[in-house]
């Protein structure tokens, strides 16, 4: 997972770009393989729940999310958690400059 | 005292053979010379004020178009970025995603392949001690006499040491690839053309370039020179001057890494005619040719396309 965090005038613009094939089931059909695609990925700074998102097939290879949020502070970290369906997690951060 | 003279006259004539065989020996680029320096004026008289140059360089756009949306003066080296050097809007977009690569875990990907041992125990770092070699390829290989690309390259080492080659065009040769252009960015390409036959490849590959095919009726120079920076299926056209230097490129419609042979394939194909398989006799002198006439501009690696 590569981020990018940027703190300006009092809010932070965070950028992600996801490793994830993101097999919808028809996709995953023609090539013999399982549909896996992420369900549910999640955004916490000190704790505190910041980006909530839920998706089914419908999203391409490598997933690109950009949000924002008010009362970030510079050197903190952003935690970022995504599952898909077949019950894989991952974290990631997202450091703010 | 006669020796001394018979030696003299035995250096000067030695000399003077010497001197004449140089001298044919770097005739074989003269008219490849003539010809790149001919795009080279042609592109940069063309992109220097797009809006005063409209009725001869872009007959079908409008005035305000070209003063809003294309740059003024772009310099030779601006020409390894393709169409974004050309188009304000491109550019803008191209910034954006830049920002967070698409192509950065093709690299990492890449980084892996190079490392990897075959069954033999010995590995890509055998046959390219240096990743950075995107700057010498292609190349005429004068004992062979045929064109020597990157991609045949690769399969030659996996060949050479027990292991089945890879499907050309895309998946793990594209990505090892762009490994090898990430780590020769800044590299100046030289392509050289030293006898006679490379000077035929080097023909037969212009040819190719400049024959109308399909049922279009079109050639790669009617789109990539004549109407470089104007707009076909809604996409500005990429001009050929520096066309090798951003190869391969993380395409946003294949939506994965491509070399430039499977360009050229999908190229051919848009035409309306049939193309020639990758890494065939005439799609190597091709590559040699585009090549050639991106002398003198520097590599700037795995780059993006539209």
């Amino acid at each position: 997972m590569r981020t990018i965090a940027k703190l300006k005038n009092d809010v932070v613009t965070i950028k992600a770009l996801i490793r994830h094939p993101m097999l919808s089931p028809f996709v995953a059909k023609k090539k013999h393989k399982k549909p896996k695609y992420i369900t549910h990925i999640t955004a916490k700074y000190n704790g505190e729940l910041v980006y909530d998102f839920y998706s089914t097939q419908n999203i391409s290879k490598n997933p690109f999310i950009e949000f924002s949020f008010r009362g970030g502070k510079k050197g903190d970290k952003v935690e970022i958690n995504w599952i898909d369906n077949t019950g894989e997690t991952k974290k990631g951060y997202a450091q703010i400059r | 005292m006669f020796a001394k003279i018979a030696k003299l006259s035995a250096v000067l004539v030695a000399v003077m053979l010497l001197s004449t065989i140089n001298l044919y020996a770097g005739n074989f680029n003269r008219q490849a010379e003539k010809d790149r320096m001919a795009l080279q004026r042609y592109m940069l008289e063309k992109f220097k004020n797009p809006a005063l140059n409209r009725n001869k360089f872009f007959p079908y756009i409008s005035k305000e178009e070209l003063k809003k949306e294309y740059f003024t003066n772009v310099k030779l080296q601006d020409f390894a970025h393709g169409s974004f050097a050309i188009n304000k809007r491109d550019k803008a977009q191209y910034d954006q995603i830049n920002e967070i690569p698409p192509y950065e875990f093709d690299l990492e990907d890449g980084k892996k392949l190079y490392n990897m041992p075959f069954k033999n125990g010995r590995s890509f770092k055998d046959c390219f001690p240096n990743p950075g070699v995107m700057n010498r390829y292609p190349y005429f290989d004068t004992k062979r006499g045929e064109v020597i690309t990157i991609g045949q390259a690769i399969n030659e080492c996996r060949k050479k040491n027990g292991e089945k080659p890879w499907r050309w065009g895309k998946g793990k040769i594209a990505k090892l690839e762009a490994f090898f252009a990430y780590h020769s960015r800044g590299k100046t390409i030289n392509v050289k053309i030293p006898n006679r036959a490379a000077e035929n490849a080097y023909e037969a590959g212009k040819r190719f370039y400049f024959a109308r095919r399909g049922y279009l009726g079109v050639s790669c120079a009617n789109c990539h020179i004549q109407n470089a920076g104007s707009r076909v299926r809604m996409q500005t056209l990429s001009p050929l001057l520096g066309v090798y230097a951003h190869f391969p490129e993380y395409r946003l419609k294949w939506q994965g890494m491509g070399t430039i042979q499977r360009r050229f394939k999908g190229c051919v194909k848009n035409t309306g005619s049939v193309p020639p398989k990758m890494q065939s006799k005439i799609f190597k002198d091709l590559e040699y040719f585009v090549a050639y006439m991106s002398n003198g501009i520097k590599l700037v690696g795995p780059d993006l396309g539209r």
